[in-house]
């Protein structure tokens, strides 16, 4: 297979401390090496790419890029598509798009702009066969999906019963018949009671029928995450979303966890990887779209930005990590499982809206919306995701719009480009309404990201906090040859922020498994991605029961058979289960 | 002034992509150019020298330019497709999508012009000296915003959906329009010279609408704020009543719209009231036939049915070979055990069992969407791909005829 060099570029890599460092990078059969013999290099490729900077290929740990919501989202907004059309080209097909695009176009716009593996962070588990047939005709990434548990009908019960084992049971065997990734909670318990019309707004309120909170699940879940020992902790997008004042709701939750021990099982899987600092996750939580759960006030009218105190916490506690679900100005189309959240925004917007309920399992919402800089709630929600990105330690924060809620993907250079340039913010900050610099603190925050926090915050700490660090997130000999080179000066001028929009939009090289599949924007290879998933063995007996308890449900309630509910390995392409054995 | 005349040749079915044909496009190509320029069959790429004899001057700015298309172009579509500047003549019909966003300059269209004439029109005049189809000024399905600036002038009719999600601008239609006129209106001037039939107006958040004849079936959500004269409105330059109703609206949908919507007071008088009793349709009868309003619908009994496609099964017949009817209208038309239900246009009509059901309105009836109700449903659909299911006008007569099997139907009647 091939041999490679990209050449004298300069190289940041925070999970080896490498901040800006000239070096060559050597890759062999798709992987990182320390280096080439001398035979070797003589057939080796050579990318010069000196004067550029290089990067580990990006890592988005919560985006929505496949499966039915996605899907009614296009639907619901076709005239999101009728004016991009994207044309075939010898080697690509045709699209359309731009905040939802069509399956093949996300894939060739996510590369084109550095990004190689993508988890889809909401799976419901009767529609996971819809996820994976979009997963496998999405060209090029690695991809993933996280299963949406928190008000599952078979995790509740359990949970309630006090019997986690078999909780743990069904999630293992979800895991593997969905063939998905880790632990969605979405308005854990709450989207349960949406069911009747109904939702949860504390962590003790119990919900409809079950009688569960959503404390419970979530710590339930969490206990259920570190018993398996997975590779990512519990995915939490919280209760209350969007509601002002929830602030304090969310340091609750993110308080729940606290006293449970990260336990990942990663035996079988390892691949002995190492890295300077340590790839493994620390999180026992990983709070999702955190901008949407840091507001202050108790109405739109006193609505205030409290990043600092979300942030504040984060900094001091080791056990949480998130996203930030920065809000980037324009269209987006908001969907999520939260059923109850997006009715809210749905009233509030009194245009589109699209709603569904997956008989046992969860529920969505699709609600097409519009961030305007005149609005003040908007330009607030938008200094608090840059503020959150900016107070909280890199290590602990990932660079995300929650694609495409708060903004589509295609925007993230937009965002770096506030986060690595003060006066990108100021000037924005100009146009957009004045609440923004009043009723947060972005207006005083002159803090400019490096190249480096870059690199954290969409490479490397999505990568650990959703265990792939084993294979993703840095260029440790070992680890896929998933490389970005960026067209920008490592010593560019942050005031020119036009530049440095224009660097991320388009990567110079996107290199995947050690070819090279973009080169400025132009698409050279499309291979297949990987699908990764869990293979997890739990206790053979209480596996029997809870199947047993799953068929009988199946009979009584489900409209599909139980026989058709596993997805096969059929449907996924360069299928690559994680192993995990609790026998 | 150079003039470019396009004397069409093709006289196919399919409508061509024309969307080349703009002074724009045209501008600083030489005759040779022009006819080389790359048009759609369908799938397949034509020359726009396929599609029409070109001649004329060809050395004018788009500013000077006249494209005049000698003859029906009723199956070119996008004529002007986002164009500037000058002007476009089309001495006879348009296809749809004529002046699609167009920016600025002119088009003069001398016969009717298909549905979605100006949609998203951005600036200039759109002249229709003869009808307009459905859509005129209206915007892309799922969008916001409509037509934001420029005029459209209709001498005769326009379908459905005049103006929808228009935000600036302004429409003039002479004559009459269909249902849904100046839905989701955001701003800008609609004005009908003639009658509108129902929801006019409805969701509109601002603009204003006139209507100087009548409207049959008003939408609900609209409040009086009284009776002006024409003078009192504001507005200049068009055919007013003396006297008209203004409402506010629409208010079902928003809390405080500034929609204004204005009606003749001779011709709506009753829209005063605000008790209007609800009016019955009339009986009419066409010859032996009673005039009712169709309706389809799947039916659960018809879903247990057809599980595995069990459609040729006499069991399928018995469900959904029956025409719903109120008691009253089943007891007008005599009691019938069979009737013959004949489409809108008179040009299909099925046969199926009568039944008298209370739940159906009077002058409604309810025929299961289905092979036999297939046959008589109107094929119009206001551009949305989709039939109309719901609220198609049929003519119901009793019969002694045969009731044939959902196999027949198809292999014969289909063909």
């Amino acid at each position: 297979m091939t041999k490679m060099v990209i050449k004298g570029g300069t190289v940041y890599d925070p999970l080896n401390g490498i901040d800006g460092e000239v070096m060559d990078i050597f890759i062999k059969d798709g992987k990182i090496v320390e280096n080439l013999s001398d035979g070797e290099l003589k057939d080796a490729k050579i990318l010069d790419v000196k004067g550029k900077v290089v990067m580990p290929g990006g890592v988005d740990s919560h985006t929505h890029v496949a499966g039915p919501k996605v899907n009614t989202g296009r639907v619901m907004c076709p005239e999101d598509h009728y004016k991009s059309p994207l044309k075939k080209t010898h080697n690509t097909h045709c699209g359309s798009g731009e905040i939802v695009p069509s399956t093949y176009a996300q894939g060739y716009k996510y590369t084109s702009m550095g990004y190689t593996t993508l988890f889809e962070a909401a799976v419901p588990p009767m529609i996971a066969r819809h996820t994976h047939e979009e997963f496998k005709v999405m060209p090029i990434v690695d991809k993933a999906g996280y299963l949406l548990l928190g008000s599952n009908w078979f995790v509740m019960k359990y949970l309630k019963e006090g019997n986690i084992e078999k909780a743990a049971a069904y999630v293992a065997w979800a895991l593997e018949a969905t063939k998905t990734f880790g632990i969605k909670l979405v308005n854990p318990a709450g989207v349960e009671s949406w069911a009747w019309g109904k939702n949860v707004h504390s962590l003790e309120e119990e919900n409809i029928h079950f009688g569960i909170s959503s404390g419970e699940v979530i710590k339930g879940l969490c206990d259920v995450n570190e018993m398996l020992g997975l590779p990512m902790s519990i995915h939490v997008h919280a209760n209350n979303l969007g509601h002002p004042g929830n602030w304090d709701f969310t340091i609750d939750t993110m308080d729940l966890t606290k006293g449970i021990k990260p336990a990942v099982n990663k035996k079988t899987y390892d691949t002995g990887v190492k890295t300077k600092y340590s790839h493994e996750r620390e999180q026992s939580i990983y709070m999702t779209h955190m901008q949407f759960h840091a507001f202050g006030g108790t109405s739109w009218k006193d609505f205030e930005s409290k990043a600092e105190e979300i942030s504040k916490y984060v900094n001091k506690s080791d056990h949480v990590v998130m996203d930030s679900g920065s809000i980037a100005f324009g269209n987006a189309i908001c969907m999520t499982g939260d059923g109850p959240g997006l009715y809210d925004l749905a009233v509030m917007n009194g245009q589109k809206w699209a709603n569904v309920d997956v008989e046992l399992e969860c529920g969505s919402g699709v609600v097409p919306f519009t961030y305007s800089m005149k609005n003040k709630v908007h330009s607030v929600q938008w200094a608090i995701g840059l503020e959150l990105l900016l107070l909280t330690d890199p290590k602990k924060v990932i660079m995300t719009t929650d694609n495409p809620n708060a903004g589509p993907f295609t925007k993230y250079p937009l965002v770096i480009t506030w986060l690595m340039s003060q006066k990108a913010r100021e000037d924005t900050m100009k146009i957009c309404h004045k609440w923004a610099g009043e009723r947060s603190g972005l207006a005083g925050n002159d803090k400019e990201y490096s190249l480096y926090d870059l690199a954290t915050v969409t490479r490397a700490t999505s990568a650990k906090a959703i265990g792939m660090g084993h294979r993703k997130g840095h260029l440790s000999p070992g680890a896929d040859a998933d490389i970005t080179v960026y067209d920008i000066s490592p010593d560019y001028n942050p005031n020119d922020y036009k530049a440095i929009e224009k660097a991320f939009t388009t990567a110079l090289y996107t290199i995947k498994d050690g070819e090279v599949i973009t080169k400025d924007g132009r698409i050279i290879e499309t291979p297949k991605g990987r699908t990764y998933y869990i293979d997890a063995r739990f206790n053979d007996e209480i596996q029997k029961e809870i199947v047993a308890d799953v068929q009988d449900w199946f009979r009584r309630y489900y409209t599909v058979n139980f026989s058709n509910y596993p997805v096969s390995e059929l449907y996924l392409t360069r299928p690559t289960p994680l192993n995990i054995n609790v026998r | 002034m150079g003039e470019i005349t396009l004397k069409p040749k093709y006289d196919g079915t399919i409508p061509v992509e024309c969307e080349v044909i703009t002074p724009d496009i045209f501008e600083g190509k030489s005759q040779e150019e022009i006819s080389a320029l790359k048009v759609l069959i369908g799938p397949e790429e034509h020359l726009l020298s396929d599609i029409f004899e070109i001649s004329g001057d060809f050395a004018s700015k788009k500013e000077n330019m006249i494209i005049k298309i000698a003859g029906n172009a009723g199956n070119v579509k996008l004529i002007g497709f986002q164009m500037t500047a000058g002007k476009i003549i089309v001495e006879g019909d348009a296809g749809y999508h004529v002046g699609r966003e167009m920016k600025g300059g002119e088009i003069l269209v001398k016969g009717d012009a298909k549905p979605w004439a100006g949609m998203e029109m951005e600036g200039g005049l759109l002249h229709i000296f003869g009808n307009a189809g459905d859509h005129l000024g209206g915007c892309y399905r799922g969008r916001w915003e409509g037509m934001l600036g420029g005029t459209i002038i209709v001498e005769g009719d326009a379908g459905n959906n005049v103006g929808d999600g228009m935000v600036d601008g302004k429409i003039v239609v002479n004559g009459n329009v269909r249902a849904f006129c100046g839905i989701r209106l955001n701003g800008g001037l609609l004005y009908v010279g003639g009658n509108a039939i129902r929801a006019v107006g409805v969701e509109m958040k601002g603009g204003t609408i006139v209507v100087a004849g009548n409207i049959k079936n008003f939408a609900p959500g609209f409040v009086s704020t009284g009776v002006v004269s024409d003078y009192e409105t504001g507005l200049s330059g068009l055919a007013l009543p003396g006297k008209l109703i203004g409402f506010n609206g629409d208010q079902a949908f928003f809390n405080k719209p500034k929609g204004k919507l204005y009606v003749s007071l001779i011709e709506n008088y009753d829209l005063l009231n605000d008790e209007l009793p609800a009016t019955e349709r009339p009986i009419e009868f066409q010859g032996n036939a009673l005039k009712v309003i169709l309706n389809t619908g799947s039916t659960i009994e018809q879903g247990r049915i057809i599980k595995g496609g069990n459609k040729y099964s006499h069991e399928y017949l018995e469900v959904c070979a029956v025409c719903n009817m109120h008691p009253e209208d089943y007891i007008l038309l005599g009691k019938p055990e069979k009737v013959k239900v004949t489409s809108g246009n008179g040009k299909y009509s099925v046969l199926v069992r009568a039944e008298p059901n209370e739940d159906v309105l009077r002058r409604n009836v309810f025929i299961p969407r289905s092979v036999w109700a297939n046959v008589i449903v109107d094929a119009y659909s206001v551009s949305t791909g989709s039939p109309i299911y719901k609220g198609g006008i049929v003519y119901v007569e009793p019969s002694e005829g045969e009731i044939l099997e959902a196999e027949y139907i198809i292999d014969n009647i289909y063909r």
